[in-house]
């Protein structure tokens, strides 16, 4: 992450919690309740450090009924009774990721949290993603299934990552 | 040593980054790393401060002469399908009658018109003057100044005083699009090209008439016209420091030529802003556009460089004409508790970042608070579920 990344969080007394992470071991609660408060970035690098060293960058792509039989948590976002902010959703991811065994895939499905924030999400502690190219509503996307499959490969390629269509249907071109 | 430590070290050691660097922010994969490192910068220059004002949009006509291929707010010409211009009398009624006393900026943007005399223009300012006088009047682009001096067969200067005496107050920075030829050439070819956009505001700024710019991305450019836009921006600031803030604005792809392209991302949004906030080392401001980059977008673009999320809007034509699925407004409240659970100080401005009220930051972020209050309870993250 850089020596921005790393002088903020000597400033903020969590150097400890980065070599935690990097050890493999999920944070405890007491290490989560000094994590809770921090700034928002601080949180999301520790998460994607585990992320990345544990799950590798590879993203997944999977439809809903998919993603039942996959092994992996899906994150449901969180409730407010005025309504979370994408920070508080994305805070809550990263100390998701960091409170869990650091192999595990999280998963955030497009159609809970939407496109915008999910593909934020990867940036988080997130390593797979739950949708349905077929779904206009939830992937505002261009028309035509092959540019759909396109653009959200796209999208996860320029959050610096790969993916994987793998337990997605096979998407084929359509002819006008 | 890789090129972005390269960059970092730089930037670090208060240097201004050039051309390369530039490509080598936009092209950098860790984007968090890039987010911290404008993060860094832009709490260097304002902490946690983090401005808003209460203002409201109007477009006075949609009817326009250009044909931008990115624009689905114009109308060609007067009589066509939802082609609308405002009279006077409902343009003033519309602000005397804004029923929030704390309206600070009225934010105005046209098509440009056939036909409307300039006349016309004046006589729509002094009268927004006389019903509201306190308010300041942010209207028409750099693109309209220019059209405005080529109908009327006068200089920038000559309009912008005119304008000026009529109760102007700045500039806003639409129509910047993309300042290179080769771009502009292909999206904007009948308005102002780049040069007479700046020189627009090259003139804005010797009378004392501060204002935004803009940059449309996410469409038909690459990365390289993206910092050359920047750097053009940043030469004209070095000569004059008369633009206040630089807003990136999202390119939408509903209703217009470009439907087939898709839109940028939210972390292209995010490496944009950061970027800027990197490039732009004279700009004191930069904006995250909600109503642009989407409202998460936005809250989060405060940790990757910006310091303002623009205003409560409450009516806005142009992005949602290209299919925006934001709200046309957003309540003060709203943006005061975005900016809190950004972790920011909320400050409410005046257009010219005159600060009206700094309201206190929350204790802590409500996720933090979720997260105490479950432990205290001895419950796991609750939001989870196996799938």
């Amino acid at each position: 992450m850089g020596k921005v990344f790393s002088r903020a969080l000597e400033q903020a007394g969590l150097t400890d919690l980065h070599n935690r992470v990097l050890s493999g071991e999920p944070l405890s609660q007491a290490e989560l309740l000094r994590l809770a408060a921090a700034d928002l970035l601080l949180i999301a690098g520790l998460a994607d450090a585990m992320r990345a060293r544990f799950r590798g960058d590879e993203v997944r792509f999977v439809r809903a009924s998919a993603a039942r039989e996959l092994d992996l948590i899906v994150f449901k976002g969180v409730a407010s009774e005025h309504g979370a902010t994408g920070a508080d959703v994305l805070r809550e991811l990263a100390l998701l990721r960091l409170a869990t065994k650091p192999s595990t895939s999280i998963a955030v499905s497009i159609e809970t949290i939407g496109l915008e924030l999910a593909q934020t999400a990867l940036l988080f502690g997130a390593d797979t993603l739950i949708g349905d190219l077929s779904n206009a509503r939830t992937l505002p996307l261009l028309d035509g299934a092959a540019a759909r499959q396109r653009e959200v490969a796209g999208l996860i390629a320029r959050s610096g990552r790969r993916v994987t269509f793998g337990d997605a249907e096979p998407v084929l071109e359509q002819r006008p | 040593m890789t090129e972005f430590s390269r960059v970092e070290e730089k930037v670090r050691a208060g240097e201004r980054l050039d051309y390369e660097d530039g490509l080598v922010l936009f092209l950098e994969p860790d984007v968090l790393r890039l987010g911290s490192l404008a993060n860094w910068v832009r709490e260097q220059r304002h902490g946690d401060r983090t401005y808003f004002n209460v203002n409201m949009r109007f477009e006075a006509t949609n009817v326009c002469e250009a044909s931008c291929s990115f624009c689905a707010f114009a109308k060609l010409e007067e009589g066509a399908p939802n082609a609308h211009t405002t009279t006077h009398e409902a343009a003033w009624k519309e602000l005397a009658e804004f029923p929030d006393p704390r309206l600070s900026e009225l934010h105005m943007v046209n098509g440009l018109h056939p036909t409307l005399p300039f006349e016309w223009y004046e006589e729509l300012l002094r009268g927004w003057k006389r019903v509201r006088p306190s308010v300041h009047l942010k209207c028409f682009t750099g693109v309209e100044i220019h059209f405005f001096a080529q109908k009327f067969g006068m200089t920038h200067e000559q309009v912008l005083s005119r304008l000026k005496a009529a109760g102007l107050g700045s500039l806003p920075g639409g129509g910047a699009e993309i300042l290179h030829p080769d771009v502009r050439q292909r999206i904007s070819t009948d308005k102002a090209n780049g040069a007479e956009y700046l020189a627009a505001h090259r003139a804005a700024h010797r009378l004392g008439i501060p204002s935004n710019c803009t940059m449309l991305y996410g469409h038909i450019e690459t990365f390289e016209h993206r910092v050359d836009h920047l750097l053009q921006l940043r030469a004209l600031q070095d000569d004059t420091r008369g633009f206040q803030c630089f807003i990136p604005l999202a390119f939408h792809n509903e209703n217009n030529s470009l439907r087939k392209l898709p839109e940028p991302t939210a972390i292209d949004s995010l490496r944009t802003l950061a970027a800027s906030r990197l490039l732009l080392d004279n700009f004191d401001h930069i904006k995250a556009y909600w109503v642009s980059m989407g409202i998460a977008t936005a809250q989060l673009g405060l940790r990757f460089g910006a310091d303002d999320l623009d205003g409560t809007i409450v009516h806005e034509s142009i992005y949602h004409s290209a299919g925006s699925r934001v709200p046309m407004a957003l309540a003060r409240e709203q943006l005061v508790r975005l900016i809190r659970e950004a972790g920011r100080i909320p400050v409410e401005r005046d257009t010219t970042y005159g600060v009206i009220e700094e309201l206190p930051r929350a204790a802590q972020p409500e996720a933090a608070l979720k997260v105490r209050d479950r432990f205290a309870q001895k419950r796991a993250l609750s939001v989870v579920s196996g799938a």
